[in-house]
């Protein structure tokens, strides 16, 4: 033993201070295990807290929503992918949009041209539930007459181009795409 | 008793690294869970049959790693001042763990580890009642201490036995990983044990240790709480 080391065999708290404070570890325990235990491994956040402190699915393996720190490097699905040809007419003048709807997280893979005079585009994708006119662009372009490529949707929502025909001449837009989506109405 | 002129402060920094650890610890325990058989298991690909060096290290890993074990042996030695009685009691721990690391591993018997897990945390909580004298409190009569260290140390055998028996060892060389893994842990035991002992005397110091080691035994005991919650949880959804 130390010089000046306390050597109290046990602590003696009294039944009450015994009670209160066992039940203050319990409470505590609660708290702890329900404000960051249960998000981070059980990918249950009663609080909230698991989100804004980002711990949330930390521990999770192959949670389809979960906020992992790495983006999903593969999905399993019970379908083919689809490879679709699209063709849209361009009249003179006419901005339009062509857009799929598409799950978070998808790879979109593409390849488009132009028939005529070259167009504007913005290759990007809106979010279903997303601040009014939020967008974000894959690829843009002015005096464009094709291109090729890939994104991964950052989220749900509608992604594919608007276009905007310049000339005084008709243009073709005619795309070929490969993915899981659907054709937004 | 003399004055030590740093024995305000110790006190306080006891409490704080104690209370830092424990949360380090839970949020590391929730970061790195999952998985930690998957890379032992990867650790031990290509080395079939005997393989001392291997066992020996993934048995003291998991001690010192081993949060639930770490705390009840922090439990115990709280009040052991005299190196005589930290080595009988961590002896009978040991002598505890042991036999049921190697009947467990060895008769194949699977105990749901979630139940052994959650009498682990049950332990962790026992052992900080006692400290705090509870039984004494509320019984009116002690467990006998001894038994009760060896006893709980059959369980913390089964559950370090659970873990072994996750990373599926061949039978090839099978006793001599056990044996290796065992004195492993005993290995991992001596070095979080003398870390803890630190942490202890320097806690020790402080002339509010009395009203710190009360505090202490309360915060161990609700470290014990959030691992029976934590294994009723996995019990309940199903989980592992």
């Amino acid at each position: 033993m130390a010089n000046g080391q306390r050597t109290v065999d046990q602590v003696a708290p009294s039944l009450k201070s015994l009670a209160i404070g066992s039940a203050i570890s319990a409470a505590a325990a609660i708290i702890v295990f329900v404000a960051f235990i249960m998000p981070a491994e059980f990918q249950r956040d009663p609080l909230g807290i698991g989100a804004v402190l980002g711990i949330k699915g930390l521990s999770s393996s192959d949670q389809g929503s979960g906020q992992g720190m790495e983006a999903q490097q593969s999905s399993v699905k019970e379908a083919a992918p689809r490879t679709e040809s699209f063709r849209v007419f361009l009249a003179p003048g006419a901005g339009i949009e062509f857009k799929l709807l598409v799950d978070a997280g998808e790879p979109i893979l593409y390849s488009w041209e132009i028939d005529g005079e070259p167009v504007t585009f913005d290759l990007h994708g809106e979010p279903l539930d997303g601040p009014d006119g939020y967008f974000e662009s894959y690829a843009v372009g002015e005096a464009s007459t094709g291109g090729s490529g890939w994104f991964v949707t950052p989220f749900e929502g509608t992604h594919g181009w608007y276009l905007h025909n310049t000339n005084k001449t008709l243009s073709v837009f005619r795309a070929t795409v490969t993915g899981y989506f659907e054709e937004a109405d | 008793m003399q004055e030590n002129s740093l024995s305000g402060r110790f006190g306080w920094y006891g409490i704080a690294i104690f209370t830092a650890i424990m949360v380090a610890f839970f949020t590391m325990e929730a970061a790195l869970a999952h998985g930690v058989a998957d890379d032992d298991k990867q650790f031990l690909v290509g080395a079939a049959g005997a393989n001392i060096p291997a066992f020996l290290y993934l048995g003291a890993k998991h001690m010192v790693t081993g949060y639930d074990h770490l705390l009840f042996i922090a439990g115990v030695i709280f009040f052991l001042y005299r190196f005589h009685d930290i080595a009988v009691f961590v002896s009978l721990f040991s002598l505890g763990h042991s036999i049921t690391l190697i009947v467990g591993v060895l008769s194949g018997v699977g105990i749901d580890a979630r139940i052994v897990d959650a009498i682990i945390g049950l332990s962790v909580i026992w052992k900080a009642f006692d400290n705090l004298s509870g039984f004494q409190t509320v019984f009116g009569v002690r467990p006998n201490l001894k038994l009760t260290v060896f006893g709980f140390g059959l369980f913390h055998g089964l559950g370090l036995a659970a873990k072994l028996q996750d990373l599926e060892l061949s039978k090839d060389g099978l006793f001599t990983n056990l044996l290796s893994f065992n004195v492993g842990v005993e290995l991992g035991q001596i070095l979080a044990l003398a870390i803890i002992l630190v942490f202890m005397n320097a806690a020790r110091l402080s002339q509010r240790f009395v009203q710190n080691a009360t505090a202490i035994n309360f915060m161990i005991m609700a470290a014990g709480f959030v691992l029976v919650f934590y294994q009723l949880t996995l019990l309940a959804l199903g989980m592992e």
